[in-house]
């Protein structure tokens, strides 16, 4: 038996049996760390939390893990592609394809959107003066439908195969016929549990802020972080649930033989069709939010009012808007009809007409401020010089004929890498850095912060700007090799040096996390940025007690804070009465529900049906218990929030 | 006393707020159904080997289904009318009635597809039938769903009675019952009517 | 800032002058008019580039906090309509004047199959990890490799035996998805003779980075003459 067991191992290659080992490694590290300082139960509060902080904090974490994961993913990538003929490792054919594919899937899903999601949970309901969201216990539901999906994802790897026909998984190659391994069915069954837990996100928000903000916080009152957190939750709802017809499709195409997206009875263009138009509003969804976040910062650390607030609100709405018109331009070299085509490219350009309302409003918000170089405002800064570049690309990519020459090449991969890295991870940098203090009142270390930016931002350059090149000189993307000669070579081994300085970035940034966490002594102040905060967020304690408000805050302006401030006083008024508190009481059943996902997911990819159906009956019990129970909550009696409040103010 | 009357005021605002919440999930199924719509129509010819819409449909019998599905969100709206009127039995026999009726629809949508697959009609033989599948099996998920949701309902309704807890629930429910049986009438339309000409 | 924006430029115009940028050097009519796109909108794109790094460096240097400065707190504006119009009005001025071409010469590709005189017709399949070029008129097929007869338009019918592919030839023009449901037609005219790489641009599965092609394009006499021995090789 042993030697069965043995023997299989050592027949696995080399880099399931890296992964496995080191995913073993880290295993036993945390349960031992976790024992050693009985911290089992902290964790299971943790887990079972409906805070809408901590679930933020949550979500920021786990998508943090994924980042790593993907990003060295991409270290993989650009060693593999470090030397014209290069054979790394094992990283050649399918599984480059692989690489590539959760590279992109990763990052995309289970990156990108969960960051800003994280984001979004830490802030809104205190930017808007609310003591939770909605729904806590769809938010926390949310979380663990995302970790689900996302440990289904990334366990693909080591269990059978990761997807392997891009992240835009087009059919035909995607279906069974072409890929029959369990990669392409962990694609749709994963995403379709993450996707499921961000729709229900996307609704919580909307409604939290249509029905939760504080007395006086009118709609045009709003900071834009949260105008653009609202916009991006409708987007969400609308998008993802295309994505979800899609996904569901695919299921289908491989689990149960329709042939919708067959290549000989059906139609495999539908499969574009449908996921673009989910894909060209999700590009959006993490970009909106970024572009809220930055629109704080930059006022903030030039002591300047936002220029242009009600265009900043309408570019953002337009945005949204024609997002979801614009995505044929991934297809226009499909063969569509030319009128077709040509109105596509023109709604992509008018595209670049809102954003550049936004780009010169953040720059006028510059003019005559006094600007402060803290590392938020570093990261708004390397956004905008880095955004720009590839905002015009994409009108570049915009423009048909040319991008019959740029499509699918590393064009668009530089394009793609300028607007995500500049406005997502650069924007949720930015706000990581801002926030963190009220997260977990103590400040990042600022020195160590201007390393992470400048080896970041500096690597970023070199990894991406030889792409433009290389595209313009005939590389196709998701190559595994590509021929000696034409100076390619020099070009690839230069983003590969640049992806290893980003990673440095990255090792900067946490040695940050581990330095402040462990060294940094708590500063318990409300508005820690040489107190010139302007939002809700920096009126009240950091980190703030779980209902967040002691007494609802007084808003007549946009600016609430700064205002107080100028008048001379320490902090707005808060005018609500002490009151009862409810606070929602901490649930394990969205941690199971989540995990009967999982198993059930398993189930669906492997086609093992009574797993799946003894998965799904998990989840249906869990949402029959749920409908059962009593929903009282904790109650804080005033007396004692009254009391927490009073320490909290010297 | 005082807090007796802001814990109903909370309820009320989190019933307001289950409203909301339910409308933008009515947004989020109408791309749904939009979608599924949008394949159909895509791949509505492609039919291969396959029989074509006209040969399969039997109009008859799916006449029969939509009279049962109308008839339930009728059942449906008097329940809520004795909702509002805070009579329990009634409310309890009238949601009844709608959740028997749903189980015949389901009853009826699974003999239907039992005879198309007997016939040959398989979801695999043809994009159109795999189409035609995926939006009616969507459809009827979602009938088999509010089945279940509503009966968990009645047995809170069933248990507690009427109250601020109970109520909203039972009228959301039941507006998600009318929004399952608008799109019934539009496949009715869009598949079943148009494939008969 | 503006110095990494000239350094762009720099880049891009001297590598205009190196052969090896296939895209830069084209040697086919639809690849220059492509190329005349792509630098009308680099160009374009340069000014808001240069417009807003100007701004950008501008503000950055003249308005930052200098030390002494920190309790200083500047007036507050809200904004100013003027200026909001200008930057609506002028991004739209500069997107029509590329509108305008890009729509013209969209139209003019598109539909080049069908205004070319006597194009040379070529039936292209894919199928995974290799091409094949069939001449019809001379019954030639040959595999991963093409012959082009210079100064000639030629007509390629592209159809895939399996999953999705896309043709692309850099030097001669841009690409075009090969389909399996649907066949494509692609119009290219080499204007000078040489050896030029064709690659498979959509991801078709594990090899797909080693789907190319040589595309030869040889004097028009050197071509009938080819033709005209596989045809007797034929018989
Ligand atoms: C955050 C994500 C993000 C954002 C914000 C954008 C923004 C834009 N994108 Fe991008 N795009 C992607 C992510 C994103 N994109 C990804 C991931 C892909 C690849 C998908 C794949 O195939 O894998 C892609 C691919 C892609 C393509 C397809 C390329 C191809 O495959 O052939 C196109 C084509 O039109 C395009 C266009 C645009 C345009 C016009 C914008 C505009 O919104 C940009 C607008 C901004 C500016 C223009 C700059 C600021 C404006 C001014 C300073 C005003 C003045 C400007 C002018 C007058 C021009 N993008
Ligand atoms: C959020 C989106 C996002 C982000 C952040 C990135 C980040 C990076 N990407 Fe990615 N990328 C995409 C989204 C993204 N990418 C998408 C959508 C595609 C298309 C996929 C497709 O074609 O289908 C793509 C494709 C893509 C390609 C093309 C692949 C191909 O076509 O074959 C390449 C090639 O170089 C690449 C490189 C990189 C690099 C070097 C980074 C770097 O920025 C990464 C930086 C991060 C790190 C380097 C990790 C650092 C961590 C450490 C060093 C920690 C050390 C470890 C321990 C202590 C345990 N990406
Ligand atoms: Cu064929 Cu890629
Ligand atoms: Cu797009």
């Amino acid at each position: 038996m042993m030697n069965v067991i043995l023997d299989y191992l050592l027949s696995l290659p080399s880099d399931i049996i890296f992964a496995d080992i080191s995913f073993t490694i880290m295993l036993i590290a945390t349960v031992y760390f976790l024992t050693k300082y009985a911290k089992w139960k902290w964790l299971w509060s943790w887990i079972t939390s409906t805070d809408h902080k901590k679930i933020g904090i949550m979500y920021l974490f786990v998508s943090f893990l994924f980042f790593i994961r993907a990003g060295i993913e991409a270290l993989l990538i650009r060693m593999q592609l470090a030397f014209p003929n290069n054979e790394f490792w094992v990283f050649q054919g399918e599984r480059f394809n692989q690489l590539t594919s959760t590279h992109g899937t990763v990052m995309i899903f289970l990156v990108a959107t969960p960051l800003l999601i994280g984001l979004m949970n830490v802030i809104v309901p205190l930017q808007i003066g609310a003591r939770d969201v909605a729904f806590p216990f769809m938010n926390s539901l949310s979380l663990w439908l995302f970790i689900s999906g996302g440990i289904l994802i990334n366990a693909s790897f080591v269990a059978g195969g990761s997807p392997n026909a891009g992240w835009t998984t087009y059919a035909p190659l995607a279906s069974k016929e072409f890929t029959p391994g369990p990669g392409n069915s962990y694609y749709p069954i994963g995403l379709q549990v993450a996707g499921l837990g961000t729709i229900m996100g996307g609704i919580n928000f909307i409604v939290t802020i249509i029905k939760m903000r504080a007395p006086g916080m009118r709609f045009m009152r709003m900071p834009l972080s949260t105008w653009s957190m609202f916009i991006t939750s409708i987007l969400i709802v609308y998008a993802f649930s295309a994505l979800a017809v899609a996904l569901l499709l695919l299921t289908f195409e491989r689990l149960f033989g329709t042939v919708i997206l067959s290549a000989s009875e059906g139609n495999p263009l539908i499969w574009q069709h449908l996921f673009w138009i989910f894909g060209h509003p999700e590009v959006y969804i993490i970009a909106l939010p970024a572009f809220g976040i930055f629109s704080d910062v930059i006022s903030v650390f030039s002591k300047r009012k936002l220029f242009g607030y009600p265009s900043m609100v309408f570019a953002i709405i337009l945005i949204g808007f024609l997002g979801f018109m614009v995505w044929v331009h991934h297809m226009f070299t499909v063969g569509l009809n030319t009128n077709i085509t040509i109105f596509f490219a023109l709604t992509t350009m008018l595209i670049a007409v809102p954003t550049g309302i936004k780009i010169f409003n953040w720059l006028f918000t510059m003019r005559g401020g006094r600007i402060r170089f803290d590392t938020p405002m570093l990261y708004a800064l390397g956004f905008i010089f880095t955004f720009v570049i590839g905002g015009v690309t994409g009108v570049m990519l915009g423009t048909v004929p040319a991008d019959y020459q740029y499509h699918d090449s590393y064009f668009v991969v530089a394009h793609l890498h300028y607007v995500i890295i500049g406005a997502t991870i650069f924007g949720v940098f930015s706000g990581v850095y801002y926030w963190w203090p009220k997260m977990f009142g103590k400040k990042l270390n600022e020195t160590l912060g201007k390393w992470n930016f400048w080896t970041f931002g500096i690597g970023f350059h070199i990894t991406f700007f030889p792409m433009h090149v290389m595209g313009l000189m005939g590389m196709p993307r998701r190559v595994f090799t590509y021929p000696e000669g034409d100076g390619l070579g020099f070009l690839n081994f230069i983003s590969t040096c640049g992806a290893f300085m980003m990673g440095i970035g990255v090792l900067f940034f946490m040695i940050n996390i581990y330095i402040t966490t462990r060294y940094t002594k708590k500063r318990v102040l409300n508005d820690p940025w040489f107190s010139r905060g302007r939002t809700l967020e920096w009126t009240i304690p950091s980190p703030p007690p779980a209902y967040n408000f002691a007494r609802l805050p007084e808003v007549k302006s946009r600016e609430p804070l700064w205002d107080a401030y100028e008048r001379g006083n320490k902090n707005i008024n808060f005018i609500g009465e002490y009151e009862d508190i409810h606070l929602p009481n901490s649930t394990s059943l969205p941690f199971f529900m989540g995990i009967g996902f999982l198993i059930a997911s398993f189930g669906f990819v492997f086609e093992i049906w009574p797993v799946a159906l003894s998965g799904m009956l998990i989840v249906f019990l869990m949402m029959s218990i749920r409908s059962f129970q009593q929903k009282n909550g904790i109650h804080l009696p005033k007396e004692k929030v009254r009391v927490q409040d009073m320490r909290g103010e010297d | 006393m005082e807090t007796m009357s802001t814990q109903m005021h909370l309820n009320h605002k989190q019933a307001q707020m289950n409203i909301l919440a339910f409308w933008f999930l009515i947004g989020a199924e109408v791309v749904v159904f939009g979608c599924l719509f949008g394949i159909y129509l895509a791949v509505k010819s492609l039919t291969g080997q396959g029989p074509t819409p006209n040969e399969l449909f039997k109009l008859n019998e799916i006449m029969l289904s939509t009279v049962v599905l109308l008839t339930s969100s009728f059942t449906c709206a008097i329940a809520v009318y004795f909702l509002n009127l805070s009579k329990k039995l009634l409310t309890l026999l009238f949601f009844l009635i709608t959740i028997l009726l749903g189980l015949a629809f389901i009853g009826l949508e699974i003999r239907e597809f039992t005879l198309y697959v007997e016939e040959g009609a398989k979801i695999s033989t043809s994009a159109f039938l795999g189409a035609f599948y995926l939006l009616l099996g969507t459809h009827g998920f979602h009938v088999l769903f509010g089945v279940i949701w509503i009966s968990l309902l009645l047995v809170q309704l069933w248990l507690k009675g009427i109250n601020q807890e109970t109520a909203p629930k039972l009228f959301i429910a039941s507006l998600y019952w009318h929004f399952i049986d608008v799109i019934w009438v539009i496949i009715f339309t869009i598949v079943y009517l148009i494939g008969k000409v | 800032m503006t110095f990494r924006y000239a350094l762009f430029v720099i880049v891009i115009i001297s590598a205009s002058g190196c052969s090896n940028i296939a895209v830069l050097n084209p040697k086919g009519s639809e690849a220059q008019s492509e190329l005349n796109l792509l630098y009308l909108s680099l160009a374009l794109m340069s000014i808001v580039l240069l417009v807003v790094f100007t701004l950008f460096t501008r503000f950055l240097m003249k308005y930052r906090e200098l030390p002494g400065q920190e309790n200083d707190f500047p007036t507050q504006v809200n904004g100013n309509k003027k200026l909001e119009i200008t930057w609506v009005v002028i991004p739209i001025a500069i997107l029509t004047i590329l509108a305008v071409p890009t729509f013209a010469t969209t139209y003019q590709l598109d539909n080049k199959t069908e205004i070319v005189r006597e194009p040379l017709e070529i039936n292209v399949t894919a199928q995974q990890y290799k091409w094949k070029f069939h001449y019809p008129e001379h019954d030639i097929t040959l595999e991963n490799e093409v012959k082009l007869p210079v100064d000639r338009p030629v007509v390629f019918t592209l159809h895939s035996k399996d999953v999705i592919h896309s043709f692309w030839l850099p030097q001669l023009g841009g690409k075009k998805d090969v389909l399996p449901n649907q066949v494509n037609k692609l119009t290219l005219t080499p204007l000078e003779t040489g050896v030029y790489d064709g690659k498979c641009a959509e991801l078709c599965g594990a090899n797909h980075a080693l789907m190319t092609f040589d595309t030869t394009v040889i004097e028009q006499e050197a071509f009938n003459q080819w033709t005209r021995v596989a045809d007797i090789q034929e018989d």
